[in-house]
Order: structure tokens, then C-alpha cells, then sequence
């Protein structure tokens, strides 16, 4: 198998929403989340990066500074384009998933059904 | 609670590295996000994690930054920053390097005949001259744009101060970037062979005329003409 990603890693934009919609973080705190569920490291110029993006658009915003560090939280508008999205990636993931199932099930019936 | 001079403290305990790559970022984003990225450096070497990735992510975040300002305010100091900057990484490497090209070069060619026989140069050795003669021509044009497009910029700051921005005065600093770029660009055609050395400054990229061995080739073949 080889070792290069056949598929490239998820949109950091996407991921650093998805955190902030479980609730408020600063940058450190926000990487190690994606870390854990996404197992994408993000580092401090992509974080920074992607944060001031989504803050010109409204989608994010900071909060008052904590210990140098300022919180961010997901605004109205960004938890609709978050859910815009999810939707969009729902829809290929399911249609995937069911296509991927009966395919499977072809597979398993005998090499014959592999060609078919 | 951290005491007052935590700030200093925390950055000078970075490695000279991450505080490059901190640097590079521009002033306003330093001061919009400067500690929020200092402070995640600090909690990545506090949890042992190694910098190395941190710091490349950020130095490459730099160059983003830079090349796109997402977020930046529209202030005049912000614009004369980033019109500066853009003008020195256009400029200044591009006119490093044509200097260097001309030093080495001018003992050679530095004129129609060569310096050591006196014989008359064949057509090729003429071209390599006119080259060599135009790159330093393009060292003092080059110069008078950047003075120029200095000078533009602090126009630039004044009329984004006094609230009267318009698209020529963006046009105007730009243009010297531009007559820059196309005025190497045309010196860079004239040569009509030779290798390339791409000098990529900011915006620019700028190609520089460069290979000692074929122009000594041209100028021994010219001596045996001369002979």
C-alpha cells in the first residue's frame, strides 16, 4: 500500500468549525481538539490563518483576551455555513456508504459477481 | 496570574527560530494575533512537542499573509507597510543579484574588445557585452523605482488619511513594481542565450542573465578571429 493520502486532508476551515462548535477555544486548545477527533495536526500559522478567514467573513469571532490568548466562538452565520456543509459532505458520505454496502455484498457473492 | 513582564519573558524562551518566524509575520498581524500564536508556541514546547513543524507552518503562513492580507485593517499605516515591503522583496534582491552578475562579469566583457589582446569581440561577444551593460542599466533604473515608489507611498499614507482613497493613488505605487518587472523582463530578452537564475522577491520574478563559461567561449573564439 502506498504511503502517500490517496484523498487530501479535510479543509482546515472546515475542521477549526467544527471545533468551535462544541464551544469556545483559543488556538492551542483548538488544535488539540481537531487533533483528537479529526487526527489532523493543524499548526499556529494554518490555525491563525485559518481563524483570521473566518473571522473576515463573520463566521468566527473572538472573545475578551485570556491570558494573552483571545478565545474564539462560532457565530450565527458560521454555524450555518458549518451546517451547509455537513449537509453537502452527508449526502456523499451516505450515498458512499450505501453504494460501497451493495458493492461489497456483490464481491462477497463470487469472483464472477466481481466482474459483472 | 502571570506577572507583568511574562510577555518579554515568554518570547525570549522561544527558540531564535520560532521568534524569526514570528517576525516575518506583518506588523498588524503581530499585533492582532502576535501573542495568540507566541502563547500557542509556548504550550507546544510546555506539552514536549517538538517546534520544528510549528515553526515551518508558520514561516509559510508568513509568506500567505503577506501575499494575502486577509484582515488587515484599512489604515494608512497598514497599506504604507505593506506597499513598502512589497517594494523592498521586489526590488532589492533582484538589484543584489544584478550587482553580483555585473562584478563577476565585468572583468570579462567590459567592453567590445577584450581587455587582455585588445582583439575585436565576434558579433556574440558584442551581444554578451550589451547584456552586461543593460543588467547594470537595469541596476539604476531599479533604483530610481524604488526611490520613486518609496516616495509614493508616503503620498499613498496621506490621502488614506485624509479619507480620500482612490484606485490611482494604488495604481501609482504599483506601477513602478511593474515598469520594474517589464523593464528586466525586456533587458533579460536581449541576451539571446545563457542559463537563468529566477530571483523571486515578493512579487516579482525577474530573470538575470548568467553563464561565465559561455561567454568565455565567445570571447576566445573572437580572439582567434581577431589573430
Amino acid at each position: 500500500m502506498s504511503g502517500r493520502r490517496l484523498f487530501p486532508k479535510p479543509d482546515p476551515s472546515l475542521l477549526v468549525l467544527s471545533s468551535l462548535a462544541g464551544g469556545p477555544k483559543h488556538g492551542y486548545a483548538l488544535m488539540k481538539d481537531v487533533e483528537d477527533f479529526a487526527r489532523v495536526t493543524l499548526g499556529p500559522g494554518t490555525v491563525f490563518g485559518c481563524l483570521a478567514r473566518l473571522e473576515e467573513r463573520g463566521l468566527v469571532e473572538a472573545l475578551e483576551p485570556e491570558d494573552r490568548r483571545h478565545p474564539y466562538r462560532l457565530t450565527g452565520a458560521g454555524a450555518t455555513a458549518l451546517e451547509q456543509q455537513l449537509a453537502e459532505l452527508q449526502r456523499v458520505t451516505s450515498t458512499g456508504a450505501t453504494r460501497l454496502g451493495a458493492t461489497r455484498g456483490r464481491l462477497s457473492n463470487g469472483p464472477a459477481g466481481a466482474h459483472t | 496570574m502571570r506577572g507583568p513582564g511574562r510577555d518579554a519573558l515568554g518570547a525570549a524562551r522561544l527558540p531564535l527560530a520560532a521568534r524569526c518566524a514570528l517576525g516575518a509575520y506583518p506588523l498588524w498581524w503581530r499585533e492582532r494575533y502576535g501573542k495568540d500564536q507566541e502563547s500557542f508556541l509556548e504550550e507546544l514546547a510546555g506539552d514536549h512537542r517538538p517546534l520544528g513543524r510549528a515553526v515551518l507552518d508558520l514561516a509559510v503562513g508568513s509568506v500567505r499573509v503577506r501575499l494575502r492580507p486577509v484582515g488587515m485593517p484599512q489604515t494608512a499605516g497598514a497599506w504604507r507597510d505593506r506597499a513598502r515591503a512589497s517594494i523592498t522583496w521586489a526590488t532589492v534582491p533582484a538589484l543584489l543579484a544584478l550587482l553580483l552578475v555585473s562584478a563577476i562579469e565585468q572583468h570579462s566583457f567590459g567592453s567590445a574588445t577584450d581587455a587582455g589582446t585588445g582583439a575585436l569581440l565576434s558579433t556574440g561577444g558584442r551581444v554578451a557585452a550589451d547584456a552586461m551593460t543593460s543588467i547594470a542599466w537595469a541596476s539604476i533604473v531599479m533604483i530610481v523605482l524604488l526611490l520613486i515608489g518609496w516616495a509614493l507611498v508616503g503620498r499613498l499614507a496621506g490621502t488614506v488619511a485624509r479619507g480620500r482613497v482612490g484606485k490611482r493613488w494604488l495604481l501609482l505605487v504599483t506601477a513602478p513594481l511593474v515598469c520594474g518587472v517589464v523593464e528586466i523582463a525586456l533587458s533579460f530578452l536581449q541576451t539571446l542565450e545563457g542559463h537563468v537564475v529566477l530571483v523571486v522577491g515578493g512579487h516579482s520574478l525577474v530573470g538575470i542573465h548568467w553563464r561565465r563559461s559561455f561567454y568565455r567561449s565567445l570571447g576566445t573564439r573572437s580572439r582567434w578571429r581577431g589573430c
